[in-house]
Parts: structure tokens; C-alpha cells; sequence
């Protein structure tokens, strides 16, 4: 079994400022951009003017060349194939850097105006750690092993 | 080396469910941690665990799809730790061909919800679902 891993995220209307925000963090640019307005959105449906520019799917390659895909979920009076948007805590994405100076760089950048959980610091287990959830209900974990 | 990985938190089903992810992928579960090996079985303050919350899962982690650091938790109320499910992230699994799309999404889905079954979505070969345990996976390939 061999293939590709990447993550996709749901956003209520912020994808687009997200995705700007991990391209700035991870020193990357959003990619393929397409936006709800320029679908055919099903016969019969409207879709609300405001929701015309809202982000239909992107891709911003993050740490390592890992895809993030992305789009603004609709409301389900929209579109039902949607459920109502909901930000979750059960779900993280780790990033192993090669150095503690790019874990410290990049838990800085990361957790602007979000929730530092836990700063970047030596656990109890070795490895220097950080966790945090960003300003947009991202949850973020960030270790390496590496001793500087 | 740089990589990525994720890490899945569960209400105290953590075992269950990735020991279900080992089967579906096909993997061994690397590591298995519990809260009652850590710290002489005492929480962070000192005190004495509940018995219960002594097996449940405080790391455990396998690889899946060759090379993928897939981890998990029990994320514990008896810890502080106010759990909530939420609906916006998936994982999103390129597999080599639409057959291997086919047998991951139907172990995966066992239980749990399709939201699109594997076919073709007009932008490739895609599906969608909800396993049982709530975790969100999207299956995408170039047509065949």
C-alpha cells in the first residue's frame, strides 16, 4: 500500500484568510483556487451572493511539501451535502521540524492571536514540544527531537 | 527529517479505534502509552488516578500508507479536558488506484456514514465518509 497523506479543512467563511495565513507561516503561496461563485451550483439552487466569492477548494503545500487542502463549508440550506460547521478539539496536525529554532519560529508565527496551550519546551518524554490552537480552531502540535 | 503527521484525540475509545485503523491500513499500532505508566500512575497534580482512566490511551502511533505518522489519545474529561467532536478537518488519502480507493473506503466505512460513495465526482475519482468513531476521511484520484 503506498500513496499520498494530505489534510482538508472546513472553514465558516475563513478560508481564504487561513490559507493566506499558513502561506505567510510556511513561507508558501495559495494554489488552484476556485470559488464557489464559478460552479454550477445545482439545478434549481441559488447560491447567496456573499457566498459567491467564498473559497470552493484550495491548496497550500505547508512544512515537508504537505498538502493542505481547503475550502468555506456552505450552509446546509445551501447545499445539504453539508453539515453544520463544527470546530472540534479532536483533531491536530504535527509538524516535526529539523531544528528547535524552526519549531520556536514556526510556533511563533502560528499561534498569532490563537491559544498557546503549551510553549515550546523540553517534555518529559525528550523531545522539545509545543502545542497551540490557532486563531482560526486549527489545532497545532509541534516536536522534533533534535537537541537545537 | 521534516515530516507531518496527525493526531487524533478520542473520548476514551482511542484503543478501539486505532487498533480499527492497524486493520484498515494494514499496520501494526507502533506504540501504545497509557496513562497509568506515566507518572507512577499519579496525574500531573500528584494525585492518584482513577482506576478507570488507568488503561486508557495517552499515546499510541503507527505508520499508515508507507510512511504516514498517524497518532492518537484519550482526550479525558477526568484531566480537564473538555472533548468536542468537530466536522472540519478530514484526511485525505491518494491512493495508487481506484480499486485501492474502493477497498479503503469500504473497510472505513463500516459502521460509520458515507457521504459520497467512491465514483466520479466531475473533478476526479473521489469519496467522502465518516468512520465510526467520527474521524472524517476524502479519498481523491486522477481518473482511470
Amino acid at each position: 500500500m503506498s500513496g499520498q497523506v494530505q489534510t482538508y479543512l472546513y472553514f465558516d467563511g475563513q478560508a481564504e484568510e487561513a490559507l493566506s495565513f499558513y502561506a505567510w507561516v510556511f513561507n508558501s503561496t495559495v494554489e488552484d483556487v476556485m470559488r464557489w461563485g464559478e460552479m454550477p451550483h445545482g439545478e434549481g439552487s441559488s447560491l447567496p451572493a456573499e457566498a459567491e466569492n467564498l473559497i470552493m477548494h484550495a491548496r497550500v503545500n505547508i512544512l515537508g511539501g504537505h498538502v493542505i487542502l481547503a475550502e468555506d463549508a456552505l450552509d446546509p440550506s445551501v447545499d445539504p451535502l453539508f453539515e453544520p460547521h463544527t470546530p472540534g478539539n479532536n483533531f491536530a496536525i504535527v509538524l516535526s521540524p529539523e531544528t528547535r529554532m524552526e519549531a520556536d519560529k514556526i510556533y511563533a508565527a502560528l499561534s498569532e492571536d490563537g491559544v498557546q496551550q503549551m510553549q515550546m519546551q523540553e517534555a518529559f518524554w525528550g523531545d522539545y514540544y509545543g502545542q497551540l490552537r490557532d486563531k482560526f480552531g486549527i489545532g497545532w502540535m509541534i516536536v522534533t527531537s533534535a537537541k537545537e | 527529517m521534516t515530516s507531518v503527521g496527525t493526531y487524533l484525540h478520542f473520548p476514551g475509545n482511542a484503543e478501539e479505534a486505532l487498533a480499527f485503523y492497524a486493520v484498515v491500513f494494514n499496520t501494526n499500532v507502533a506504540r501504545i502509552l497509557r496513562y497509568g505508566e506515566f507518572n507512577d500512575g499519579n496525574d500531573m497534580s500528584g494525585q492518584s488516578m482513577p482506576e478507570h482512566v488507568k488503561d486508557k490511551i495517552m499515546n499510541s502511533q503507527m505508520l499508515i500508507m508507507d510512511n504516514y505518522l498517524l497518532q492518537g489519545s484519550d482526550h479525558l474529561a477526568e484531566f480537564g479536558d473538555d472533548f468536542q467532536k468537530g466536522n472540519n478537518v478530514a484526511i485525505v488519502l491518494m491512493t495508487d488506484s481506484h480499486a485501492e480507493t474502493n477497498r479503503l473506503f469500504n473497510l472505513l466505512v463500516d459502521g460509520g456514514k458515507a457521504r459520497f460513495e467512491p465514483g466520479d465526482a466531475g473533478f476526479g475519482y473521489f469519496a467522502d465518509l465518516s468512520d465510526k468513531f467520527g474521524t472524517n476521511w476524502m479519498f481523491f484520484n486522477a481518473p482511470e
